[in-house]
């Protein structure tokens, strides 16, 4: 059978095998290269959270992604509510282009709050979901009026009579924000909130590998204190903590599905020339 | 109905989801049809869901219902204009609330493009006169300083000939030029392969998410009691 030949379905069960192996017995991997944009989103975290001038701040924990990517941005963000949880600081879900991610990111947070002793309204809030029809206004509203803008948290409750709200009122009283998205949504914060303020706030930001090629720019350009690429970014950070989770274990089969990739390239090159040099050796 | 019941029903679900839509990779089928529209139901529904209770609710109905804001009212007829655009004879309603729009969302433009584009146009002009960025900066990775002169020239040869590239209100016509557009041509596959690359790992990362879940949260956690 000639390679270009090679039904498809042949592939797709090859790649399954190589991605479950490495999910069902431990095979090992040297740890990963830590890359200038995972290490300065991790040293990014560490700074605001022991400045004085920051480290009291609320931190926007941005979940603008929904279930088709929960891969790459649920373990970004679940290493990263952890580092921010061990750094006591206290913060607020949000989510504006996907309803989903009001709902992944409130749950997260609320399992990592739950081991980590937070309490919700004390130390976190989940502001909930707005249309991102109208997000360019909102956060627009939402430099000089945090509680007037948003209104209300998830579960209704006014913001201005939530506690941990009670000191967070604009922009100024933010210090970080952190976009784990599926999409640029990043924009908008740097567009509109990030520089609103008397300070530019440290903005990091999470998207999935797809989008990361059209972020790397904003790192040159300080728009960006730091980023994690996808799931291996995820995978850097979780070894940078210390604290291995679903991207370590899966950073092996992504290592191998693209082994496997890169083969079949090779292998659908090698089989293209072959035809080529075939046909023409018959017109010959 | 016990949590543990609940938690196995929503695991099984999830298992029969995921294997009716990846049925495709083999044939067209029904299971992955009826699988693909049940998501895209769930998906019209939860989004509607989310409309009402996190947005029009509180921020719009509570108010004006509970709290007395009457004048909230006035967003229906500000509503209905847009709706308008069907009428023939009232369509100039809809022109008006969508010229509105059309002006608050232009000047909001300007300031998107302020902010997103210009501190690009003043690194991408700090190039030329050699700023070596810091190693520790993100953007550096930890090049040495002639490693960063090399990198801004190649980053401003670059830039001018996927600009030469670009320029199509004149023919390109002797040795230079063309030279010039084609190498920017091949830089611009460059890029467009390692945009490829990065999809790859996208959504390979997908697949490992639901492979993940069949194997940890599905066979070992539910079906083999393993941690």
């Amino acid at each position: 059978m000639r390679i270009p030949q090679l039904d498809r379905r042949v592939l797709y069960m090859m790649l399954a095998v190589v991605v479950a192996i490495p999910l069902l017995v431990n095979v090992p991997l040297p740890p990963p290269a830590i890359t200038p944009p995972t290490r300065s989103f991790y040293e990014t975290i560490e700074t605001v959270s022991a400045d004085p001038k920051t480290k009291d701040k609320l931190v926007i924990v941005s979940c603008n992604f929904g279930s088709g990517t929960l891969a790459e941005n649920l373990s970004q963000l679940e290493a990263t509510l952890n580092h921010i949880v061990s750094k006591k600081m206290k913060f607020a879900i949000f989510a504006f282009n996907d309803p989903q991610g009001r709902d992944l990111g409130g749950s997260t947070a609320q399992r990592i709050a739950d081991k980590a002793g937070y309490k919700y309204g004390e130390d976190w809030v989940n502001w909930g979901f707005r249309p991102p029809q109208g997000i360019q206004s909102l956060l627009k509203a939402m430099v000089n009026d945090l509680h007037g803008a948003l209104g209300t948290d998830v579960k209704g409750t006014k913001l201005s009579t939530i506690p941990v709200m009670a000191s967070y009122k604009k922009a100024d009283d933010v210090g970080l924000i952190i976009e784990f998205a599926a999409a640029d949504t990043v924009r908008y914060w740097i567009q509109f909130f990030q520089r609103a303020g008397t300070a530019p706030i440290a903005t990091l930001f999470c998207p999935t590998s797809v989008m990361a090629n059209e972020a790397y720019p904003m790192l040159e350009t300080g728009q960006l204190q730091g980023m994690l690429v996808g799931l291996k970014g995820a995978n850097e950070f979780e070894t940078v903590m210390k604290q291995p989770g679903f991207a370590t274990r899966a950073s092996a089969s992504l290592s191998y599905s693209h082994l496997l990739i890169i083969f079949l390239i090779v292998l659908g090159n090698v089989g293209m020339i072959q035809d080529r040099k075939r046909q023409q050796g018959a017109t010959k | 109905m016990k949590e543990e019941t609940v938690k196995l029903i929503v695991i099984l679900l999830g298992v029969a989801s995921t294997l009716g839509i990846y049925s495709i990779l083999y044939k067209e089928n029904k299971v992955f049809r009826f699988f693909e529209h049940m998501y895209l139901g769930l998906a019209a529904g939860y989004s509607i869901s989310a409309a009402w209770n996190d947005i029009l609710r509180p921020q719009w109905w509570t108010l004006m219902m509970i709290e007395g804001r009457w004048w909230m009212l006035f967003a229906i007829p500000a509503a209905m204009m847009f709706y308008m655009i069907y009428s023939k004879q009232n369509s100039w309603m809809s022109r008006l609330i969508f010229g509105l729009f059309l002006g608050a969302t232009a000047g909001q433009t300007f300031q998107s493009f302020a902010a997103d584009y210009f501190p690009k146009f003043r690194t991408a002009a700090s190039k030329a006169v050699m700023d070596l960025p810091e190693v520790s900066q993100p953007g550096a990775y930890g090049l040495t300083p002639f490693s960063a002169a090399l990198n801004n020239v190649l980053f401003m040869v670059i830039l001018a000939s996927v600009m030469t590239y670009f320029f199509f209100s004149f023919e390109q016509k002797g040795k230079v030029i063309p030279t010039v557009s084609k190498f920017g041509r091949y830089t611009l596959m460059v890029a467009f392969g390692a945009l490829f690359g990065s999809t790859i790992m996208a959504r390979m990362s997908l697949l490992i998410g639901r492979m993940y879940f069949l194997i940890h949260d599905f066979v070992q956690v539910q079906l083999l009691h393993m941690q």
